[in-house]
């Protein structure tokens, strides 16, 4: 028996029913090229930024102490070192200011678990375009005697502390104070240089 | 299961669904439908990609990223050309994917052994934007920079990197050509993963389907190779971490994010996005069907299989295997339905003769017993027309099948049909029977329809016997939103049967081609 192919309604479209379909998919692809560049409004246009972003190596502070007779008497024989030291790193400050004004105020550690590893400063503040006076200060909190009264305060006391400078350590003050012109949605940057152990302002080069 | 027990999302989800693939049927006719296509546009529109991708690798350059994409796109006619086919494809195929997953789930195609391909497929989704956020930080334009300085604040909220990434972008050292060699790397290695990615998600199932036919193929193509010369790529501003954009234009196929993500911490988009993620691979688990609603896969009842590997070779889901029998059976062979892969679809029910696999309750032997207690039913008449419809298709048109006097014998899945349920109808004094199965690339069980029509034409195992009159006996197609059709393709198998009169009810016996007494569904 010869069997009659299946007749399901529709299977091909009428002439205007091809013509809507094309112009839908026509009007489909347009849609995706021009969701392909939707602008987007990131900034507001008129304000300047401040960014302050930098690493630096911060300074390590050993806290020393004298063991009792007893504490060396507990130890296994090949360790007995009459001072034990423990290590930590500077706290530091970072403050800045735009025309006399407090823009941010904040406490850095060093990063890592242990804070001993480099600190990483990266804010961006919002500012009026045109020309401001910018002022970024750095400033060490811990010295040698603060780390000793601050292990003190929870161990047996310390007797003595230093600090163990190396190159790349950031000094304990540094301060950066300059006038800069800006336009709208231009950045300035305030960085530490590494190389002059100085901050230094970076501005968009025209 | 039938589709009213089926969440209240996903019955809203499947109404907008039919209505919107009832529309692309009439414009495109069912063969070349695209949203029956999404799956198989997505795999077409990523050769696109690679092709046109390979070309414009031949012109970057990692250590002048914006001025050798710059000088890619002055080229009017072919680089410009060619990075708008990389461009829109890449687009078009993220919007594809939407609209396959959204498929899915609108047809409850998300849980049970399917869960493999959604959780891999919310994967594939995941790495097409990866790819996408790389090939646009690869141009180091204004958006590639935003993109980027997105990225970095999201991975600095990881406890991980000893370096916060931001810091690259802050302008405090040019960025190195690491940066844009490493980014390449991932650009040229996400599609790799995309691959692997991609054969599991076909992974189980049966001759996938992985190319669009051909005239959807080319018109896809086609469409792009027209937009992609009308609407020529212009080059933005080169990133600088010194100015900031006013606007930036973004792509919102792979930045749609940007501004809800710049409203939040670095940690806060990040946790957004891993959430959103983690919501969506979790479908399978949220659309899960328990207890009596999800239905049981399918079993083989060994005493009557005679080993014709005919259910193995029509499984979608390549669920069964053919295994050797213990010496002395009826048969060298017998199938064996693996429980972890089985759907539950019933495809395997219409596949075989003697009527000896299915899901519990919808094997051919239960089909026959339930057409014969519907043939016995007080409201049938002789000479009626009997329309046989998907549960989940035209069958929601019941009312208006019968107010054209004609009689509706719903079934779950037309691919499950047993042919000898329409020979007993036929033989039963029907005027005519008319199978209206959903159109065959919208088979929630894949290949339902593809079969039913071997198997009623062109005498695939179970066929419809010779004996049959097949001008009594037509397969159409619509979906739950086609009711008209269904009515008009009624109308017009009505109008064609008038002329053969009546027929003699012949009910002798029907069906199993075994030696099994048929005395209704065994146990
Ligand atoms: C790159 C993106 C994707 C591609 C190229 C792709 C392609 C495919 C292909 C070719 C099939 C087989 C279709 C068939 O022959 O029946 C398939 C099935 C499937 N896809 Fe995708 N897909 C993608 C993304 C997704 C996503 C994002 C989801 C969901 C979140 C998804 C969910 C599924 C499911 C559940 C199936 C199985 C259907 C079934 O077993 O009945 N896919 N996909
Ligand atoms: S019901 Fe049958 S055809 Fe469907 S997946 Fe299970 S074994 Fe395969
Ligand atoms: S179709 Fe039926 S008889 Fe053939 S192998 Fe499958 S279960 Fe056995």
């Amino acid at each position: 028996m010869t069997a009659p192919p299946p007749t399901p309604p529709r299977t091909s479209p009428g002439l205007r029913s091809r013509i809507a379909g094309a112009a839908l998919a026509l009007a489909a692809a347009v849609g995706i090229a021009h969701g392909s560049h939707v602008p987007l409004t990131l900034e507001d246009g008129t304000g300047a930024v401040l960014r302050v972003a930098f690493a630096a190596r911060p300074e390590r502070i050993e806290v020393c102490r004298t063991l009792t007779p007893a504490e060396l008497e507990a130890l296994p024989a090949h360790m007995r070192q009459p001072v034990s030291c423990e290590g930590t790193t500077a706290q530091y400050e970072l403050e800045v200011r735009r025309d006399g004004e407090v823009l941010s105020r904040e406490r850095l550690r060093g990063g890592g678990m242990r804070s001993d590893r480099q600190l990483y400063v990266f804010h961006e503040t919002a500012i009026p375009a045109g020309r401001s006076t910018i002022e970024v200060r750095l400033a060490r909190l811990d010295t040698a005697a603060t780390a000793v009264a601050a292990v003190t305060a929870e161990q047996p006391p310390a007797d003595s502390a230093r600090t163990r400078r190396h190159d790349g350590e950031v000094p304990p003050l540094l301060e950066l104070r300059e006038s800069v012109t800006l336009g709208a949605r231009e950045v300035v940057l305030v960085t530490y240089d590494g190389a002059t152990r100085t901050l230094r302002a970076v501005r968009p080069t025209p | 299961m039938s589709a009213t027990t089926r969440p209240p999302t996903e019955r809203v989800a499947f109404r907008a669904l039919a209505r919107a693939d009832a529309l692309a049927n009439r414009l495109y006719g069912w063969r070349a439908n695209p949203l029956y296509q999404s799956g198989t546009i997505v795999i077409a529109l990523l050769l696109v990609i690679l092709v046109t991708g390979l070309w414009l690798i031949l012109f970057y350059r990692v250590g002048a990223p914006w001025a050798s994409v710059e000088r890619i796109t002055a080229d009017r006619w072919v680089g410009n050309w060619m990075r708008g086919m990389h461009r829109y494809a890449s687009d078009a195929a993220v919007l594809a994917t939407i609209v396959h997953a959204f498929r899915m789930y609108a047809q409850g195609r998300s849980w049970g052994p399917r869960a493999l391909a959604w959780v891999t497929g919310v994967g594939l989704l995941v790495l097409l934007m990866l790819c996408g956020w790389t090939g646009y930080v690869m141009v180091w334009d204004t958006f590639g920079q935003t993109l980027a300085r997105e990225g970095a604040r999201m991975l600095d909220a990881l406890p991980v990197l000893s370096e916060p990434t931001s810091r690259a972008f802050t302008g405090e050292r040019p960025l190195p050509p690491a940066f844009f060699f490493l980014n390449l790397f991932a650009h040229i290695g996400i599609p790799l993963a995309l691959g692997i990615g991609l054969w599991l998600h076909i992974s189980r199932v049966a001759r996938p389907a992985l190319l669009p036919p051909k005239p959807l193929g080319y018109g896809v193509v086609g469409a792009l190779l027209a937009i992609s010369l009308a609407i020529p790529i212009t080059m933005l501003p080169e990133a600088s971490p010194f100015t900031i954009p006013a606007t930036v234009p973004v792509d919102l196929f792979f930045g749609f994010w940007i501004p809800f993500a710049r409203r939040m911490s670095g940690g806060g988009a990040l946790l957004a996005a891993a959430g959103a993620v983690a919501l969506l691979a979790a479908v399978p688990l949220l659309t899960r069907r328990r207890g009596d609603r999800a239905a049981p896969p399918s079993t083989v009842d060994e005493e009557i299989c005679v080993g014709c590997e005919q259910c193995a070779a029509d499984c979608p889901y390549d669920a069964i295997a053919m295994i050797t029998r213990a010496p002395g059976g009826r048969s060298e062979l017998v199938a064996r339905v693996d429980p972890a892969r089985c759907v539950s679809c019933g495809i395997c029910a219409g596949s075989c003769a003697p009527m000896g696999v299915g899901p519990p309750g919808r094997t051919g032997r239960d089909q026959l017993a339930e057409v014969r207690a519907f043939i016995e039913s007080p409201e049938r008449r002789a000479g009626e027309h009997v329309v046989v419809a998907c549960d989940r298709g035209a069958s929601r048109w019941g009312d208006a099948i019968r107010g054209e006097g004609a009689a509706l014998l719903p079934v779950d899945c037309a691919g499950n049909l047993h042919t000898s349920v329409v020979e007993l109808l036929v033989r039963n004094g029907s005027a005519g029977v008319l199978v209206v199965a959903c159109p065959p690339r919208d088979c929630w069980n894949r290949e339902g329809p593809r079969w039913l029509l071997e198997r009623m034409y062109h005498d695939r195992e179970a066929e419809l016997q010779a004996r049959v009159d097949r001008s009594r006996v037509r397969v159409a197609y619509a979906n739950a939103a086609e009711g008209a059709d269904a009515v008009a393709a009624l109308r017009d198998f009505v109008a064609d049967t008038r002329p053969l009169g009546a027929v003699a009810a012949d009910p002798g016996e029907v069906g199993a081609e075994c030696d099994v007494e048929l005395t209704g569904p065994r146990e």
